[in-house]
């Protein structure tokens, strides 16, 4: 598993995410007009007291309506140009991830409202990868990775945690509730765990271990951790699957290359002091 | 180490003290993500400590002349579709509704209703419910929140003013 492996991985499934997210916004871009949900001629308010004028209308350029979708559109090229970044020449790759964070940002910074935990992980890990890729120095790129890796445990173990400490999560009655919303619920499931009232119970419980113990894997590294990701990808494809948390996936899944390189890095290291 | 090295190392192990910290949900940390316009400062909570356990429906209603419609729901359902595990358009939508319902009804608790219905997330929505379909010679429009668990009523959470339309 080598840096320009890892880099590649990553910026495939960060590609993905990003071509997924981009293309549901502009299908539906009618939210990020004047009328729409998301109107940036509201949304500005919010910064009145913040910015000076000249750093709003420096803003209005970028996110009024209709200049916001040429920011997607540059985000949605560069999301196919990450995908297909083994490839292209390196200097495409290089300038796409430039674009890919810039247009990231923008969103993010326009669009206060619809944003997720996917959304949040993709935005760090490819502000991460960028500060790696621009320095164009191994050392940078290697640090990257660690802190990609280190978000990504952060992410797992925090999600156990505080479910641990909760007694609704204990007591399975968080996810049975869960299941029951039409937001984030799965009719078939819903109606499995009214049949098996030990279901969630069951349920909520291989979740707070799987996330607590996330770390765990990592630290024991090899096939545990390998083991620890196959798991996670099914997690998260449960997540897809019963809740519709369809990108969840792709932005966890642009971690995994880096948590796995990290690991490996760090057995070198230890392996080098014997 | 290069000097550009030791900057990056240092940039990075300041965001990550600054991310393990602000997973703490202390007023003190709120001052960060006050500052944090992009969402660069993580929340991995994750429907916990308190999951969401019940539906939320915006709904809506016209004001024709002096008498009021039928409560309306704003946004329509989508049913499932299995395309939605790979591509669901439809769910910034539901979740940009969801959020700016959330931050209104934190706010609805400490503003009063002249300088709440100058916060961005009611002027959203206000916003929203103006582009709705209306009844023919609306004078004007109201919303509400609304909560349902499966299992119990629907119960109102906020009632917004009655604001008139051009």
């Amino acid at each position: 598993m080598n840096l320009p492996l890892v880099a590649t991985l990553v910026a495939f499934f960060l590609g993905i995410y990003g071509l997924i997210s981009t293309s549901e916004l502009l299908l539906r871009r009618e939210l990020l007009s004047s009328n729409g949900l998301l109107s940036w001629d509201i949304i500005r308010l919010h910064f009145n007291s913040l910015f000076n004028k000249r750093l709003l209308w420096f803003f209005d350029q970028l996110c009024s309506y209709p200049q916001i979708l040429l920011i997607l559109y540059i985000r949605l090229a560069c999301s196919f140009i990450m995908i297909l970044s083994f490839a292209l020449p390196k200097h495409l790759f290089f300038f796409s991830i430039i674009l890919f964070l810039i247009t990231n940002l923008i969103v993010a910074f326009r669009n206060r409202y619809g944003n997720d935990g996917a959304d949040q992980m993709a935005l760090i890990v490819s502000a991460a990868f960028c500060i790696g890729v621009i320095s164009s120095n191994v050392e940078c790129l290697k640090y990257s990775y660690y802190f990609i890796a280190f978000q990504a445990l952060l992410a797992y173990t925090t999600a156990g945690w505080a479910k641990l400490f909760s007694m609704q999560w204990r007591s399975g009655t968080a996810l049975k509730y869960l299941i029951s919303t039409q937001t984030y619920g799965h009719r078939w499931l819903e109606l499995r765990i009214k049949e098996n009232t030990r279901l969630p119970l069951l349920m909520s419980w291989v979740t707070i271990t799987f996330l607590s113990c996330f770390f765990i894997f990592f630290i024991i590294g090899g096939k545990v951790l390998l083991f620890g990701l196959v798991g996670g990808i099914f997690f998260h494809l449960g997540n897809a699957i019963f809740m519709r948390l369809h990108t969840f996936i792709w932005s966890f899944l642009s971690t995994y290359p880096a948590l796995y390189f990290v690991r490996i890095d760090m057995d070198t290291f230890i392996a080098s002091f014997r | 180490m290069t000097l550009t090295s030791n900057i990056v190392v240092i940039f990075f192990i300041g965001w990550a003290f600054i991310s393990i910290v602000c997973q703490f949900k202390k007023e003190k940390f709120d001052v960060l993500r006050a500052y944090d316009f992009c969402g660069l400062i993580p929340t991995w909570t994750f429907f916990a400590p308190n999951p969401v356990s019940s539906d939320r429906f915006l709904y809506y209603r016209d004001y024709v002349s002096d008498k009021s419609t039928e409560w309306k729901k704003a946004n329509k359902e989508e049913s499932f579709a299995c395309i939605d595990l790979l591509w669901n358009p439809s769910r910034r939508e539901e979740k940009a509704i969801t959020d700016a319902m959330f931050q209104l009804l934190r706010m609805s608790d400490s503003f009063d209703k002249d300088r709440l219905h100058l916060t961005t997330s009611y002027l959203t929505i206000l916003n929203f419910i103006t582009t709705r379909t209306h009844e023919p010679n609306t004078v004007a429009i109201q919303f509400l929140f609304a909560t349902k668990r499966f299992d119990e009523f629907t119960k109102p959470l906020f009632v917004s003013s009655i604001h008139a339309i051009p």
